[in-house]
């Protein structure tokens, strides 16, 4: 009975039993071997090496015919790294100088490598060293010094319980057919296996820090992936409840499907373009299928994340090609590099900042590495003949940046004639407004792009000071604040001052409880991820223009953060009791 | 990448008197024969190739600044010539302003992202308000030079 809180990765109810994977470190016995073993030691580790990076490429393939090359290249770096000559070296070094077993070497190894990722700090690299932990595991299985749960042996549905998964053993646990959902102790919204589960549809609560210690083989769990909810053991009112409110669920996404053909117009007749967030091109289909008119949000830092060396312009270009013909005509805003934060690609030179939201990230990095953003430049403009692509800088915090990536722009437009390719030279460009400075200076920035486009998750963190990814402060961070309220107005009017076209394409925007208050403040762009398209239009569809400035005037009047949510949920339980 | 790895002194006229813009892009060309970054007998191509390509869409991109380039296959490096004009040259600049000052960049074909890299570099400072007026009042190679190396030594963000 007892309720578990952690991180909702991706919505969705389901209950059955669990089965809780033993994931901890590999206990590898320390083994001498005697001098004339060591050649054979060498060997083994060395063919260890090879099965393994064989079994990586197989899976990645098989994962990439069902969803995608760029979902599969999260197995890349698993297979680049096993293909590298330098660990095995060190590998065998240590067996001939010090006389390990070839499993006993790996895992020191390893360990000493993975500890090097984990002591950086960010959560990427954190995230890194769990993909380490995931070859390591594959190289003792080759070795056969520790044997995984055979996976294809399950027979019955089942809930995984894990200290973290891995996003192989994810895969190959999907493969099944047998995987109804999961909870980890570890992980959060941004880390890999959250991102696949999404992809995937797998119900999936991480975060839970204890839940392996909490949870035996055979309970039964219910995993409410849109709270972010376990219920270890659920009484049978529990269970009547969260089977309804499975049913529910699949009832409410039926009703919302019907919507899908109609446009997100209010009942006075104004249309409100609802747009997609995307991170892969694969996820288009799923935004237009929902109902997108467009993609106005594509990040491409996935393309970099992965990357060493950094992509190159071709492969890039093919990237945004994919996205082009998916878009099929539809808008897709092309967002430029937005790394740095908490996100750093390999390699790239990335030095330890003291305070990395505050540091050179985003934009700021591009302009100091200007052959990456040359190379991204290029491959946007040439991809831009094929369709109504528009490109977007990101973190612009004074004029100066805006100027200058717009002449680098043209710089690279003029390459690019020199040397006969075709683009669209009136591409249009715009800035995402995610520093209250550019909120602040929006009419200047307005005057001198297409469009722009707020970013509030940015924008909430740096208006408020709060990182709300520090648990101890993270309940400051509100999109309802009325400084964010009042930022977001003043934008859209100044926006609307100078005629450049306003969108919002943060998390806020995707959030149904801010759907008629933004309507309300003048944005007729609104910029999600595909899921939460459909209940935004049901809003939408619900409330006049009259009710919507009717609330916005309201809301600016409130002066806490409390005052403008519960009265937002009123609001719209009026129009949608699904709230 | 600093401005003084391209700019070339020998080419730095702080008095120039052409008064229309074709004229001024000759004298800059032909300063750079003249320090011996050129051969003379290119002068004339080069010059050329840097008008065409203002024709197709102006470099003055305004508060009396214009930044010439082209990229030659006669052109052995990537270098710079800076010419200031008291009285003001017409460019058609994006503002309509006459331009002061003019930095001009050549570069071999095969050398695009250095290319990016030095113009980007010319764009940045050119924006600083005080660099800018600092190049206008400029009025002997001397102080051109001496305000590129402090330029260089507070690179502009």
């Amino acid at each position: 009975m007892p309720l578990r809180r952690g991180i909702g990765v991706s919505s969705g109810v389901v209950i059955g039993d669990a089965l809780v994977l033993e994931t901890e470190e590999a206990r590898v016995p320390r083994r001498i071997v005697p001098r004339d073993q060591i050649d054979h030691e060498v060997s083994v580790s060395d063919r260890a090496f090879e099965s393994a990076r064989k079994e990586v490429a197989a899976e990645r393939e098989q994962f990439a015919a069902r969803a995608g090359t760029e979902l599969a290249d999260i197995f890349g770096f698993h297979e680049r790294w096993l293909g590298d000559v330098k660990p095995r070296k060190e590998i065998a070094s240590l067996i001939r100088s010090k006389h390990y077993s070839a499993a006993y070497a790996i895992s020191v190894f390893m360990r000493k490598y993975r500890r090097r990722f984990q002591e950086m700090g960010s959560p990427f690299l954190q995230e890194r060293a769990r993909d380490i932990q995931d070859i390591e595991r594959r190289l003792l299985h080759h070795v056969g010094g520790e044997t995984r749960l055979e996976l294809a042996s399950l027979k019955d549905p089942i809930i995984i319980v894990a200290h973290d998964l891995t996003p192989s053993e994810l895969v190959a646990l999907e493969k099944t057919k047998r995987l109804l959902g999961f909870a980890t102790d570890a992980g959060g919204t941004t880390s890999h296996t959250a991102i696949i589960a999404a992809g995937l549809g797998i119900p999936a609560v991480v975060g839970l820090e204890n839940i392996t210690s909490n949870v035996s083989s055979g309970d039964t769990l219910v995993i409410d992936g849109l709270h972010g909810v376990v219920v270890v053991n659920p009484d049978e009112s529990q269970r009547s409840t969260y089977a309804a409110e499975a049913k529910h669920l699949e009832e409410v996404r039926d009703t919302l499907a019907e919507l899908t053909e109609l446009a997100a117009e209010t009942r006075d007749g104004v249309r409100i373009a609802l747009l997609g967030n995307i991170e892969f091109p694969l996820e288009i289909d799923d935004c237009i299928n929902r109902g997108a008119e467009g993609i106005g949000l594509f990040r491409t830092e996935f393309l970099f994340l992965e990357a060493d060396p950094l992509p190159g312009e071709e492969e890039q270009y093919r990237a945004y090609c994919d996205a082009v013909d998916a878009v099929a005509g539809r808008p897709l805003v092309i967002r430029t590099m937005d790394l740095g934060g908490d996100k750093c690609h390999r390699g790239g030179g990335w030095e330890v900042e003291k305070n990395p939201f505050l540091g050179l990230r985003s934009i700021r990095y591009s302009l100091q590495n200007l052959s990456m953003f040359r190379s991204q430049l290029r491959a946007i403009l040439r991809a831009s003949v094929h369709g109504d692509v528009r490109v977007m800088f990101p973190l612009i915090s004074r004029i100066m940046e805006l100027r200058q990536a717009k002449f680098v722009l043209s710089l690279v437009m003029e390459e690019l004639e020199e040397e006969g390719f075709e683009f669209k030279s009136d591409i249009p460009v715009g800035v995402m407004v995610e520093t209250p400075a550019a909120a602040i200076c929006a009419r200047e920035l307005g005057r001198e792009t297409d469009f722009m486009s707020i970013g509030t998750n940015d924008l909430i963190q740096y208006t408020l000071a709060v990182d709300r990814t520090n648990e101890r402060v993270a309940q400051l961070y509100s999109p309802a604040d009325p400084s964010i309220i009042r930022l977001i107005r003043r934008v859209v009017k100044d926006a609307d001052r100078t005629g450049t076209s306003i969108s919002l394409c943060g998390e806020m925007a995707g959030d149904p409880l801010f759907a008629i208050l933004l309507v309300g403040m003048g944005l007729r762009t609104l910029s999600m991820a595909a899921g939460n398209i459909p209940r935004t239009k049901k809003i939408i569809r619900s409330v006049s223009l009259a009710d919507a400035i009717r609330v916005r005037k309201r809301v600016m009047s409130f002066e806490t953060e409390r005052e403008v949510l519960n009265y937002l949920r009123d609001e719209t339980r009026k129009v949608w009791d699904e709230i | 990448m600093k401005l003084a790895d391209f700019v070339v002194p020998g080419a730095i006229l702080p008095n120039i008197t052409s008064t229309d813009r074709n004229g001024v892009i000759r004298d800059l060309v032909n300063a750079l024969a003249d320090a011996g970054e050129l051969a003379a007998e290119d002068v004339e191509v080069i010059a050329k190739a840097a008008i065409q390509r203002e024709n197709q869409g102006s470099t003055g991109f305004g508060k009396g600044v214009a930044v010439p380039h082209v990229k030659h296959v006669k052109i052995p490096r990537i270098m710079a010539a800076i010419g200031r004009s008291a009285a003001g040259v017409d460019f058609a600049a994006l503002d309509r302003s006459p331009v002061y000052t003019v930095v001009m960049l050549l570069s071999p074909p095969d050398q695009p992202e250095a290319h990016l890299q030095a113009m980007e570099r010319i764009f940045s400072h050119l924006q600083r308000d005080q660099f800018r007026r600092f190049l206008r009042q400029a009025e002997t190679v001397e102080s051109v030079v001496e305000l590129i190396r402090e330029a260089d030594e507070a690179p502009a963000g």
